[in-house]
């Protein structure tokens, strides 16, 4: 089991950063194609000027908070990409499920299946003793197929639930009937038991109940 | 290119403010632009309008960029696709280049570049409907022997029903 969760982290590691990798890189594409769309409109409108045609100002206002905003975006995304490189930097520790929640749905939103998605805040602040890299995983897994799932039009809402004193549960609630059949495929439900998570499907929704501490995840690492 | 020979271009793309820099710039390149932010307004606009070249991205919610260049090249014989995506691979381009696409080129493309890929796609459109009128005109001409005034016009139905 323990070298189970450590072969894990390198397969599906490698696997999962890929993925998000390629899809912070598609949205940083996006970015630098808007910035230069909208610097080549200035210079076009500034070769005009010099011709001697008028036009409205307003277009340089919007041109340049256009380029303030999508730089604002670009460092918002490398803040993300990130805070994603450090979720191996401890194997297990302490980790903040909203955190974990919030990153997951910032990342997922790159994918252009990603469907709108409200985080519910916390009244509390819920800590894990787990692999925070695993548990981004799963969630991010989660989040991708629960948004193939979904119609274009539908939302998703997610919850976070202390419900017993040993468990904490992630409610994903969808507000369209979804077909789960599927899920979770293998590659999640490897992850989802070394977590030793569970899931539970509703029409509804869907609830990942985990434990507060995984002795097992703990023993294996704390050896290195 | 002049204002009276303007190439109607079909433009999609779901990150809004680069469809609206690009129309902006396009337009002052004398390009008539439509722009769609999915595939399905692009297939809907697409059945009311006449496009020359159509500018696609590949990743896209609902229909997608291979969805949409897939069902444009069905309904419209002579439109020119060009797929322009920050998800461009080779895989992507060889699958996209087997269902028809005339280029595909990857985000962020030089301006110029993206200028004269159209220029040559409109090209292409223009011989492609040229050669077929050629031969439109040749079988007309080899209609009108022996057949009869009926016949003639059943016949270039069905030449019609085929450039759908």
């Amino acid at each position: 089991m323990t070298s189970h969760a450590s072969d894990l982290v390198h397969k599906q590691g490698l696997q999962f950063f890929g993925s998000v990798n390629a899809s912070i890189s598609h949205e940083l594409k996006n970015i630098f194609a808007i910035i230069s769309e909208t610097a080549g409109f200035l210079n076009d409108l500034t070769q005009l000027s010099k011709q001697g045609q008028t036009f409205d100002l307003c277009l340089l206002e919007n041109c340049s908070n256009s380029i303030a905003e999508e730089i604002e975006r670009g460092f918002d995304t490398i803040r993300q990409m990130n805070q994603f490189a450090h979720s191996v930097d401890d194997p297990v520790k302490e980790t903040r499920i909203h955190d974990t929640l919030a990153l997951a749905v910032k990342l997922t939103g790159f994918l252009s299946f990603a469907r709108k998605t409200r985080l519910e805040p916390s009244g509390t602040e819920i800590t894990i003793d787990t692999s925070p890299f695993l548990l981004q995983t799963l969630v991010y897994r989660t989040l991708r197929a629960l948004y193939r799932a979904m119609d274009t039009s539908a939302e998703l809402t997610l919850t976070l639930r202390e419900s017993e004193a040993s468990l904490v549960t992630l409610i994903f609630s969808h507000d369209q009937a979804v077909d789960l059949t599927d899920f979770p495929d293998f590659r999640t439900a490897d992850v989802a038991e070394v977590l030793k998570a569970a899931f539970t499907k509703s029409d509804t929704g869907l609830a990942l109940t985990l434990p507060r501490e995984n002795k097992d995840l703990r023993d294996k690492f704390a050896g290195g | 290119m002049t204002e009276t020979e303007k190439i109607h271009l079909l433009l999609v793309d779901d990150e809004e403010k680069f469809l609206n820099a690009l129309t902006e710039r396009l337009k002052l390149k004398f390009f008539d632009i439509t722009p769609a932010t999915n595939g399905e307004d692009a297939i809907e606009v697409s059945q009311k309008a006449r496009f020359d070249v159509a500018v696609v991205d590949l990743q896209m919610p609902g229909i997608d960029g291979v969805q949409l260049l897939e069902t444009l090249k069905q309904s419209h014989r002579f439109l020119e696709v060009i797929i322009l995506s920050g998800h461009a691979t080779i895989d992507t381009a060889v699958a996209c280049t087997k269902l028809g696409a005339f280029k595909v080129l990857e985000k962020p493309c030089g301006f110029e570049k993206l200028v004269e890929t159209i220029k040559e796609a409109y090209e292409a459109r223009l011989k492609k409907k040229f050669e077929n009128d050629t031969q439109r005109m040749k079988k007309i001409q080899s209609l009108a022997f022996g057949q009869s005034p009926l016949g003639i016009l059943r016949e270039l139905h069905k030449m019609d029903d085929n450039l759908k």
